[in-house]
């Protein structure tokens, strides 16, 4: 007589909830792109770190990479700011209800263009969140103009060719007094997946630069 | 991609172009500040992207403490909590007179 394998219950962690739990809406982004391979490590961080999904807020601005907190944990709180404005909305939420874990995703327009007057002053303050940079060096959304992270004599698909210098973001966040600051790629996702769970671990500012090259524009 | 610390990978783009990445060293020390801008620098220099913890310091306080903000949520305090009494406001005054 055969018996049936009962199917195995999958693995859940120290709060009982499987990584099914942490996830979120399906990505658009496009085919390829190194933004979903950060998002699934944020899911698996937070769901190895044992996270509490209704405990977390995720923040975000304009761009690609600001698309991508809808895509991991759905339980969680989440606001999606103007252009660059992320970091005093996640203030003022951190001020309001200090007992959530603030994690913010944006991209190198977002944040190094637009955004840098708002980012320079989350820096200093040393506002407790964890801050990604899906850095690809270029506005993805609005068809991949170069943005203040962009090589020095990048060229893009135009033929137009950077001749600004780069903004570094770890250099500026360790001048500012950032307390965590990495850099990863979005293909390394071993490195990637310790460097996300040592920021929600730490109590301050966590950046996070992680270059994430576009597959539609190319650029870095 | 999984490269061994201390080691550089050289990662071909969909356009055919290069970029260097560079896994700090096991024995690298986070903690040193001007180590981690001068790394940073040489990077540039090089035309490399240093990767892994390049700069820790948990010991700075961060903004909730530096403004001593209590635990509690500000929405969820009640009024009676965060208004000072009409007692208070009336001893500020004189003091001010």
């Amino acid at each position: 007589m055969s018996s049936v394998a009962e199917p195995k219950a999958p693995p859940t962690n120290r709060r009982g909830l499987t990584v099914k739990e942490y996830g979120g809406l399906k990505s658009t982004l496009c085919v390829g792109c190194g933004h979903d391979v950060i998002t699934r490590q944020i899911t698996q961080a937070f769901y190895e770190m044992g996270v509490e999904p209704h405990r977390v807020a995720k923040m975000s601005g304009i761009g690609c990479s600001s698309k991508t907190t809808a895509y991991f944990v759905d339980k969680g709180h989440g606001f999606n700011a103007v252009h660059g404005r992320m970091p005093s909305i996640a203030t003022g939420s951190a001020l309001a209800n200090p007992n959530l874990l603030y994690i913010g995703v944006s991209g190198d327009g977002d944040t190094a263009s637009i955004g840098a007057g708002q980012f320079v002053h989350l820096l200093r303050r040393n506002l407790p969140m964890i801050y990604i940079v899906e850095n690809n060096g270029v506005y993805g959304l609005t068809k991949g103009q170069f943005s203040a992270t962009a090589d020095l004599g990048s060229r893009l698909k135009t033929g137009v060719v950077n001749d600004l210098p780069a903004m570094d973001l770890c250099a500026l966040a360790i001048e500012l007094g950032c307390g965590y600051v990495a850099r990863s790629f979005s293909g390394d996702m071993k490195q990637l997946l310790a460097l996300i769970k040592g920021a929600i671990a730490h109590r301050g500012t966590a950046l996070l630069d992680v270059i994430s090259p576009c597959v539609t524009f190319n650029n870095h | 991609m999984d490269y061994d610390p201390g080691t550089t990978q050289d990662v071909t783009l969909h356009d055919g172009s290069h970029i260097r990445l560079r896994k700090l060293r096991e024995d690298y020390d986070a903690t040193d500040r001007m180590k981690a801008l001068g790394l940073l620098h040489e990077g540039q220099v090089k035309q490399e992207f240093l990767t892994g913890l390049i700069y820790v310091d948990p010991s700075k306080k961060d903004f909730l403490s530096l403004l001593q903000l209590p635990e509690s949520p500000l929405a969820t305090i009640p009024d009676e909590k965060v208004r000072p009494p009409r007692e208070a406001l009336d001893q500020m005054m004189e003091e001010l007179k």
